[in-house]
């Protein structure tokens, strides 16, 4: 979507900067390796710039200098303890605030996950008075099937799972469509802007 | 050529939602994109802002990604061009928190405390103090707010695991791209989330239902002739391989 009232000067970059990356479809270049480092590195610059101004700043300056909330230092000196990878020796410590995050991490799934996944195997198996939710019990079922490696594929068994392989596929040629129908709107949009918003065609 | 564009049942339930709104009434919109989805999901979100501002709605927006609430901004900007009370009432009418590194935390301390959860401050470094609707909005939760949004691109599942798990009792409408619709499927099915409008195809549905056809139209109606140049070009290569070669002498 061609941004709003933009400066001549930022349509202008977009533009370049669209075409170097277009140019890749050629050969790489030197001209998109620019623009792909040019990329990186102001998302970097702006993640820093960010971090700096509306976490970092307010906390250093605002709470814990203006308003002696020297707690604060806990977990900063906490965070530091990352950097110590680099020093000899210094691995142990800078496990554990990755320890603690990771901690978290299986502490929240183990909190929270269950009770939303059992909504969704629930929300599998609705009763069968309707079509839908008899394809989606077939589909469940046939799928489970093809990946069940301890029975023999027999019987019924091996046509579940021949139906759950061909829902398999249908699944994820449906998303493989979507993927590239979302990729051709993306190009259009650059195209849209290159025409209208840049050359004004 | 102008195609008909019929709203599906999925982005009609969205667009209920949204009119169910009264003048007032607060709206938390997550923007979880970035520069890479701007694409699909600005129309559509440019939309759901129009649709807002008609009913009168404020609305808080938060980020997931770095980029999102300057995306946001830039969006909310374009639709409030006949709004002044939202052209101008920057803290009355909406307020953008941004982003905060560790979102899911931010999320969960957000049904809690808001402005504690973002630091305190907006998504330009400005203290939430001197906001008036931050103070009115206290936090993530049904008591402060009617209806939620997330307009999300990539983390679909994860991302909606941890929404459906953390703000409870409050409907919510996902716009997504379109490979992410199906993922997002399952979860309006068990009623986790109210309703999915589906990629640049939902967005133009949306623009339809509020009698303003916008650049989800524009872009549909080329994602349009891009499906029949992708049959033409399997009918051709089938047809081409059904040729059978002559030999090689």
């Amino acid at each position: 979507m061609p941004a709003p009232a933009a400066h001549p000067f930022a349509t202008w970059t977009a533009a370049v900067c669209t075409l170097a990356v277009f140019s890749y479809l050629y050969r790489d270049n030197a001209l998109w390796r620019a623009v792909e480092h040019l990329y990186v590195g102001l998302s970097a610059g702006y993640g820093l710039g960010y971090g700096w101004h509306n976490f970092l700043r307010p906390i250093l300056l605002t709470d814990m200098i203006r308003h002696h909330q020297y707690g604060y230092a806990l977990p900063l000196l906490f965070g530091f303890l990352v950097f110590l990878r680099y020093v000899r020796g210094g691995d142990a410590l800078a496990r554990l605030p990755l320890g603690l995050w990771v901690g978290y991490g299986a502490g929240y799934a183990l909190t929270y996950l269950p009770r939303t996944l059992w909504l969704q195997v629930a929300g599998s198996m609705l009763p069968p008075d309707r079509a839908a939710n008899l394809l989606v019990l077939a589909t469940l079922v046939g799928g489970l099937c093809y990946f069940l490696f301890t029975v023999g594929h027999t019987g019924p068994v091996r046509r579940a799972a021949a139906f759950g392989r061909y829902a398999i596929m249908l699944a994820l040629g449906a998303s493989f469509g979507g993927a590239v129908l979302y990729r051709y709107t993306i190009f259009l949009g650059r195209m849209a802007f290159l025409l209208k918003g840049w050359l004004h065609l | 050529m102008p195609l008909p564009v019929r709203p599906r049942p999925d982005t009609l339930s969205a667009y209920r939602l949204g009119q169910a709104l009264q003048p007032g009434d607060a709206v938390f919109i997550w923007i979880d994109y970035g520069f890479g989805a701007q694409e699909e999901l600005d129309p559509m979100l440019q939309a759901v802002f129009l649709q807002l501002m008609r009913r009168g709605a404020v609305i808080c927006i938060a980020s997931r990604s770095l980029e999102g609430g300057q995306i946001a901004e830039t969006v909310l900007h374009a639709a409030a061009a006949a709004f002044p009370a939202y052209r101008d009432g920057y803290g009355v009418s909406w307020i953008d928190l941004g982003y905060r590194p560790a979102p899911d935390v931010a999320l969960r301390a957000a049904t809690v405390d808001l402005s504690a959860a973002y630091n305190g401050v907006d998504q330009s470094g400005r203290p939430l103090t001197g906001l008036p609707l931050a103070s009115r909005l206290r936090a993530l939760t049904p008591h402060y707010f009617r209806l939620a949004y997330v307009f999300d691109l990539g983390d679909g599942y994860a991302a909606m695991m941890t929404y459906v798990s953390q703000v409870t009792g409050l409907p919510m409408i996902v716009g997504a791209i379109s490979m992410e619709a199906p993922v997002i499927r399952p979860f309006v099915a068990t009623g986790q989330i109210a309703a999915v409008i589906p990629g640049i195809r939902g967005a133009a549905e949306y623009e339809t239902l509020l009698h303003a056809p916008g650049p989800a139209t524009a872009l549909d109606r080329g994602g349009a002739l891009v499906a029949l140049f992708i049959l033409l070009l399997l009918a051709l290569g089938n047809a081409g391989a059904a040729v059978p070669e002559e030999p090689a002498d």
